[in-house]
């Protein structure tokens, strides 16, 4: 075991750093994560929010830049693209947030938030839906969370997995099989709403 | 291929799905699987089923991640001072403020205040493990990392029994059983990491012995663990047991 050594997305060549964010590289990631957190809650602070309501929309926003970026709806040229696009969603959202019932009566004007409106295509119907599976997945046994863990978040091949749960491949395969038919079970939606 | 055929839900099946989702399929696999998904109906559900799967299991890790990349954040705080110029400033204020009240006020130190002033466990491994191949050791750094030192040793213990020669493991488990607040055996297990001279943890390993030494108030002990040491952390920490 090795420690890993602290990269610098800033030394990356911008495709490699998309490559990355698309394997859900944790080197990558936590360094985006941190590295914009600041600005996202000075600016939260500067315009009444807390602590908790920076990190909330911190985090939101970040995973809608992530999303986009896997799903190819974010092209730029550098780093500094991305780290805006970020600042830019987590505007957007605290801009959404502002204008919620909770502060419809408040006079709220700061014209530093007249910006233009990234474009975050959600949609909610496979957000609830993602929502409803998540929760299915924190219900989960800790072993089959793990595996589901290492298999699509971290992407390792079987033979890497086996090892860390120490069983031969061949198991690995199965119990993934098993536990991803449990999953299905435990959570009744099915994507074209049919059932 | 017949579009009335019934594609079978089993382990076959997903793992083709699987390879196409994670990009793993070559040209011409990827073709004949494109044309499946245009004649079964079934299929392209079954597809579309498993690819809602993948992306809720990646969301979810990735939402467990960000409250760990935050928990660094919140204890990072030189993060902080380098991104708020305004504070650093202040903070020189501050200890400029604490350099003069100590000279005014000095009561001489002890060997609390020193621990205290200096013991901030080790960040921890990242949770992708790399090279590991336990995954208690792989559980045991989530709970290390959520502070919870008592469920991390729990589940480090027994894999010691088993690799009492891994140099990671025994540096972990000195420094978790020294925020534990347990310093004779955290320094049972650092004294075992600092006779692997070759590890990553070597220095590290000497900075957190002292520390559990410290704490025990062997104080001379503590001086003789970092003689020699070269990193400045070290010598700091060094210089400040010196001056008790």
């Amino acid at each position: 075991m090795q420690k890993i050594s602290n990269r610098k997305i800033k030394d990356l060549p911008f495709n490699e750093m998309v490559a990355l964010i698309k394997k859900n590289d944790a080197a990558t990631l936590k360094e985006l994560y941190k590295t914009n957190f600041h600005k996202v809650k000075r600016y939260v602070y500067k315009n009444n929010g807390g602590e908790q309501q920076a990190k909330d929309l911190y985090q939101e926003a970040f995973i809608a830049m992530w999303r986009n970026i896997k799903e190819g709806k974010f092209s730029a040229e550098s780093e500094t693209a991305i780290n805006g696009y970020l600042f830019q969603i987590a505007k957007y959202k605290w801009l959404d947030h502002v204008r919620s019932a909770r502060y419809k009566n408040t006079t709220f004007i700061n014209r530093e938030m007249e910006y233009n409106e990234p474009e975050v295509e959600e949609n909610e119907i496979q957000n609830r839906k993602i929502k409803i599976i998540m929760d299915s997945i924190s219900n989960f046994g800790e072993r089959c969370q793990l595996l589901m863990k290492l298999f699509y978040f971290e992407q390792k091949p079987f033979k890497e997995i086996a090892k860390i749960m120490a069983m031969d491949e061949a198991s690995a395969r199965n119990a993934k099989y098993r536990c991803q038919e449990q999953l299905k079970k435990m959570t009744p939606i099915i994507p074209n709403g049919s059932k | 291929m017949d579009p009335n055929k019934k594609i079978e839900n089993n382990q076959e099946t997903q793992e083709l799905i699987d390879a196409y989702l994670l990009g793993k399929l070559d040209t011409a696999a990827l073709a004949n699987f494109n044309e499946r998904m245009k004649i079964y109906p079934d299929f392209r559900v079954m597809v579309e089923e498993q690819r809602l799967l993948f992306k809720s299991i990646e969301e979810h890790n990735l939402k467990n991640s960000l409250d760990e990349y935050h928990e660094e954040i919140l204890e990072d705080p030189k993060k902080n001072w380098q991104s708020q110029g305004w504070l650093a400033i202040a903070a020189s204020f501050l200890i400029l403020i604490g350099v003069v009240s100590w000279a005014i006020f000095n009561n001489g130190n002890s060997p609390e205040k020193v621990f205290a002033a200096n013991f901030k466990p080790d960040p921890g491994l990242p949770t992708t493990m790399g090279t590991s191949s336990e995954y208690e050791f792989y559980y045991g750094m989530v709970n290390y990392k959520r502070k919870e030192y008592a469920e991390a040793i729990s589940r480090w213990e027994p894999i010691y029994g088993a690799n009492p020669e891994n140099d990671t493991l025994v540096y972990f488990l000195g420094v978790a059983n020294l925020a534990n607040g347990n310093p004779r055996q955290a320094e049972k297990y650092l004294q075992m990491a600092n006779k692997k001279t070759k590890s990553v943890f070597y220095e590290d390993t000497k900075y957190y012995l002292a520390l559990s030494l410290l704490k025990e108030n062997k104080i001379q002990e503590a001086i003789e663990a970092l003689t020699n040491s070269s990193s400045s952390a070290n010598i700091s920490l060094l210089q400040q047991i010196k001056d008790l």
